[in-house]
């Protein structure tokens, strides 16, 4: 059976590996510009993961969620690639190689929010388990491999949702979390599982900005991705930002999970449109050569990236006002069957 | 009347299609083999997501028209974020299933069956 790392691996010769690559991350706003700069990362990193990487924080003075996503992301995939190079040759042989993060490097700020978030928790040296706490804070998280939907739901609802860190009604909470949920279960069904991807995992950062009233989360996994997904599936041949937009449309789905194909889908990313349109928030997508955002129509409008992206970034949005909430199920034009 | 209480099926959590397929076994069993009427007791039951309405409610309609599935299932105790996602898989399904010839064949064959 093929394995896409051991395949990976074959491209490197050993001379060429185990280089210590310092990596200056700038400040990362949750704009294209951000989002440009984490996918060259990303490509840059995973064409060449056999490596020491440090990521040093000197020129950082903000770091959005999504930012913290890719980092935690590019961090276990450099992991994963390494440990099944090791068992590879046997192991011991070869040194370990890693991600650093240096934390001395960071502003005050930023090393607070890395805390705060559990993102630091989550890479520390072996051995110095309890430096950084581990909490569960609207942070970062890691998934695993296998979709556990009540998992996930738990974490959402109770942990990242929970009273004490958002006060908001329970109906809004439940609407909340029903459709991030619906982001996950979209990373799930892009092949995570069947893929063996490089990393593996999805992983979820989440931001609340008390000042805003605003939730922000990104979902991002570097499998399939949705527009290759899209073309591997339709017979005809589709340009990529057809691909998307076909993706996009409502009951429009690729099928990519096990249950009987004669069930109905797609519904995952009409909903989230329809919910960011009336909650006044808004949701990004980044995954192979495409972009796409809800505009201010309510609709999605899909462009080309500069550079591609193998994987899916999912952002969302949300104003955490009950206000919003209301105004929802007031305007939500739909035919009620029951 | 048969009351299915949808919580001793899937928890509090009707979100996975997983979790639906389950709750379509019972609902089929009921509506097809039995020819029941059914009353979806959907108390303590609190978070939806749209996998469970596709793989239960939603697959229901490859084999029933609207008409009857509204006059097979009586739901109560949905909260309005269910009852808006519900209504919102129904009207996806009934799309899906009308652009499928071989499905309307089903559902013809199954809806004389059970009226």
């Amino acid at each position: 059976m093929s394995d896409p790392i051991c395949y990976h691996q074959l491209k490197y010769k050993i001379s060429e590996m185990n280089k210590h690559i310092r990596i200056e991350i700038p400040t990362l706003r949750d704009d294209r510009n951000g989002y440009e700069y984490l996918i060259k990362l990303a490509n840059r990193i995973r064409t060449d993961p056999l490596n020491d990487f440090t990521f040093n924080f000197k020129k950082c003075s903000l770091l959005s969620q999504n930012a913290v996503c890719m980092l935690g992301a590019l961090a276990i995939l450099v992991d994963k690639a390494n440990s099944i190079y090791r068992k590879g040759f046997g192991g011991l042989l070869f040194p370990t190689r890693g991600v650093m993060f240096e934390v001395v490097s960071m502003n005050q700020n930023i090393a607070q929010q890395l805390i705060d978030n559990n993102f630091l928790s989550h890479f520390h040296k072996e051995g110095l388990g309890g430096m950084y706490p581990e909490g569960d804070y609207i942070g970062y998280r890691q998934h695993d491999e296998f979709l556990d939907t009540n998992e996930i739901a738990t974490h959402l609802r109770y942990h990242w949702l929970s009273d004490e860190k958002l006060r908001i009604s329970e109906d809004l909470k439940l609407a909340i979390v029903s459709k991030i949920f619906e982001i996950f279960m979209n990373a799930y069904g892009h092949g995570v599982m069947k893929n063996n991807t490089e990393m593996g995992r999805v992983v979820s950062c989440g931001y609340h900005d008390p000042k805003n009233k605003q939730l922000k989360i990104t979902v991002m996994d570097f499998g399939i991705g949705v527009v290759d997904t899209v073309k591997k599936f339709l017979p005809q041949n589709l340009t990529d930002e057809s691909a998307m937009k076909w993706a996009l449309e409502s009951g429009n789905s690729t099928k990519t999970d096990s249950i009987n194909p004669d069930t109905p889908r797609g519904l995952g990313f009409d909903l989230l449109k329809r919910f960011v349109t009336v909650n006044e928030g808004s949701m990004v997508i980044y995954s192979n050569t495409c972009h796409a955002y809800v505009n201010k129509e309510g609709e999605y409008t899909v462009d080309r990236l500069k550079i591609p992206f193998k994987g899916t970034i999912i952002s969302i949005t949300i104003n955490c006002d009950d206000r919003y909430y209301k105004f929802m199920q007031n305007t939500e034009n739909q035919k009620s069957y029951f | 009347m048969k009351k299915i209480q949808v919580k001793e099926i899937v928890g509090e959590n009707a979100i996975s299609m997983q979790s639906g397929s389950y709750l379509y076994d019972v609902l089929s069993s009921s509506i097809f083999k039995k020819n029941e009427v059914v009353e979806l007791d959907f108390s303590g039951v609190e978070l939806f997501a749209s996998p469970f309405f596709n793989s239960s409610i939603g697959l229901l309609l490859r084999d029933l028209t609207i008409d009857t599935l509204q006059k097979k299932i009586k739901i109560t105790h949905l909260s309005s974020v269910g009852l808006q996602l519900l209504n919102h898989v129904i009207e996806n399904a009934i799309k899906f299933y009308s652009n499928n010839s071989v499905s309307s064949d089903h559902v013809s064959i199954a809806d004389k069956n059970i009226n």
